[in-house]
């Protein structure tokens, strides 16, 4: 009994029809949240927070997304574990780059379980903030008081694109435990202080000649370093089986 | 300020030579559809290295946007095709989808933002590479499984564009990822295109498990093929068309924003 539960929990074409199901629940809730505005806001507020004070039907398919992205990552760990089993079992009768090989989809299965995962933590946990970036504008993160002593924008003086928006900065001060220190953020160059993130971002649209509103989104990511690492380790391990496949399938020596 | 219209008649010249190329091909003209579609290529390569200079400074911005790169990026998959396989001519059949979407190019010029602040990175411009190129095997596979399925192919070719688009847009969300952190501090944004960005990568997920079911021979996974090409074409360059209309909140849900010091309901990712 425990062992058929087990070999359905693990089998492939559960994980198929999860995955047309995921599809198909994406492309629904891609189509909500052009129509509705406030799905945005879990962009600057944790899940639980944002579900508290906004639930309602329309979020169906918000439930239902969680529900089968845990299915799925329930489904890769039983299937992972059992090829790995059979693998281990095998691995006297196989050379060790014949069974490298046949490793590399289980482990790009547990790659996306990491990055999966990273997401839960950095959707559930951590810090996600904002504040304005006007002078004197400040704000207290952990033991940490910032504030914004200046902000500029600068914009192109001559050729084709006179008067259109160069760059963005603004300066930040940082108190942590009486130590003072300033940090210049700049768009696309966060700054990184005591475990936490700062983004300087456009909070309106950059019009010629017009500085635009700037904010600094505050973040804690718990699960950064998860899908950084676990997505680029996928990335590598797919490239490297399929060009290794593709070889072996043409009947080159591996 | 010479460049800024030479890209473009260099742009228009690739379309005309591609039009020609396809042209020879239905004439059964295989070798010169062959040989065009490959100067064709040529000259657009020419136009993306025009628009590099076009605000008389080097910039890669707008250089991949997916109006101009990803006929490139079709072109160069047909001729790599071509030429691979000792120029023998099912390949050219793709000249088709490649010619209509130079059409609807040349005849709706896709407008390109100017070079904003939140654009001039490595992961932005490797994001719009592989997004493109992920793109154009997407547009090639449900192509070449359609000839498939008419019987004008015999090999099930289109796996293979199939595979190889799924890893190019693996690290389009790799690089991605990586630009919108930097950008604006998250991992994954709430957004129409993020979101539809991962419908289409779990349907391509779904697609690379089908070898391993009974019974979904080559013919179903065509079919399959088909419908996740059209789907990506649809998500990508389908719904942003679409007019929005934005849902209104109830009264007290929009005192309850207009009460947030800072909310973000205004475009977060409006460089991408």
């Amino acid at each position: 009994m425990i062992s058929t539960l087990w070999n359905r929990l693990a089998s492939t074409r559960l994980c198929f029809w999860i995955l047309n199901l995921l599809t198909i629940n994406l492309v629904i809730a891609g189509l909500y949240t052009t129509s509705d505005k406030r799905y945005r806001q879990i962009n600057s507020q944790l899940l639980p927070d944002w579900l508290q004070t906004n639930f309602d039907a329309d979020c169906w398919w918000l439930i239902t997304l969680i529900f089968l992205f845990s299915a799925l990552a329930c489904n890769i760990i039983a299937c992972a574990s059992q090829r790995m089993m059979q693998l281990w079992q095998r691995r006297l009768h196989t050379d060790k780059k014949h069974t490298l090989l046949l490793l590399c989809p289980t482990l790009m299965h547990l790659c996306f379980v990491f990055i999966l995962s990273g997401h839960g933590l950095s959707e559930c946990s951590g810090l996600k903030t904002k504040m304005r970036c006007i002078a004197g504008q400040q704000i207290t993160v952990g033991n940490s008081n910032v504030k914004v002593l200046q902000q500029h924008s600068t914009f192109h003086s001559d050729g084709v694109l006179k008067g259109n928006l160069q760059h963005c900065e603004a300066q930040l001060q940082f108190i942590t435990d009486g130590h003072e220190s300033i940090e210049q953020l700049k768009v696309l160059k966060p700054v990184w202080h005591a475990g936490t993130s700062y983004h300087l971002v456009m909070s309106s649209k950059a019009l010629p000649n017009q500085p635009p509103r700037l904010q600094v989104i505050i973040k804690q990511d718990p699960g950064l370093m998860l899908i950084i690492i676990g997505n680029a380790l996928m990335c590598l391990l797919m490239a490297g089986y399929f060009f290794i496949i593709r070889k072996f399938r043409h009947g080159e020596q591996i | 300020m010479f460049l800024s219209s030479f890209y473009i008649q260099l742009f228009q010249v690739a379309g005309g030579v591609y039009i020609g190329s396809l042209l020879c091909y239905l004439c059964a003209k295989q070798r010169w559809a062959g040989w065009g579609v490959t100067l064709g290529l040529l000259i657009h390569t020419l136009s993306q290295l025009g628009r590099c200079w076009r605000y008389d400074f080097f910039t890669l911005e707008g250089v991949f946007h997916a109006g101009h790169f990803l006929p490139w990026c079709l072109a160069a998959l047909i001729v790599l095709l071509w030429h691979r396989q000792q120029l023998q001519t099912h390949a050219l059949s793709a000249l088709i989808p490649l010619v209509a979407i130079m059409i609807i190019v040349l005849n709706f010029p896709p407008e390109c933002h100017l070079p904003k602040p939140f654009t001039p990175t490595w992961s932005a411009h490797l994001f719009f590479i592989f997004e493109d190129l992920a793109h154009a095997c997407f547009i090639l596979s449900g192509w070449l499984a359609f000839q498939f399925l008419r019987g004008r192919i015999t090999t099930a070719a289109f796996n293979t564009y199939a595979v190889w688009g799924f890893v190019f847009y693996s690290m389009a969300q790799l690089s991605g990822c990586v630009w919108t952190y930097v950008g604006w501090g998250g991992l994954f944004h709430w957004g129409t295109r993020h979101i539809h960005s991962a419908a289409v990568w779990c349907c391509y997920c779904s697609y690379l498990h089908t070898p391993f079911l009974k019974g979904f021979n080559n013919r179903k996974k065509g079919y399959f093929a088909i419908v996740a090409s059209t789907m990506a074409i649809v998500l990508f360059y389908g719904v942003p068309l679409l007019p929005k209309n934005v849902k209104k909140h109830h009264p007290q849900q929009n005192e309850q924003l207009q009460k947030q010091p800072n909310n973000t309901t205004s475009n977060h990712q409006e460089g991408k």
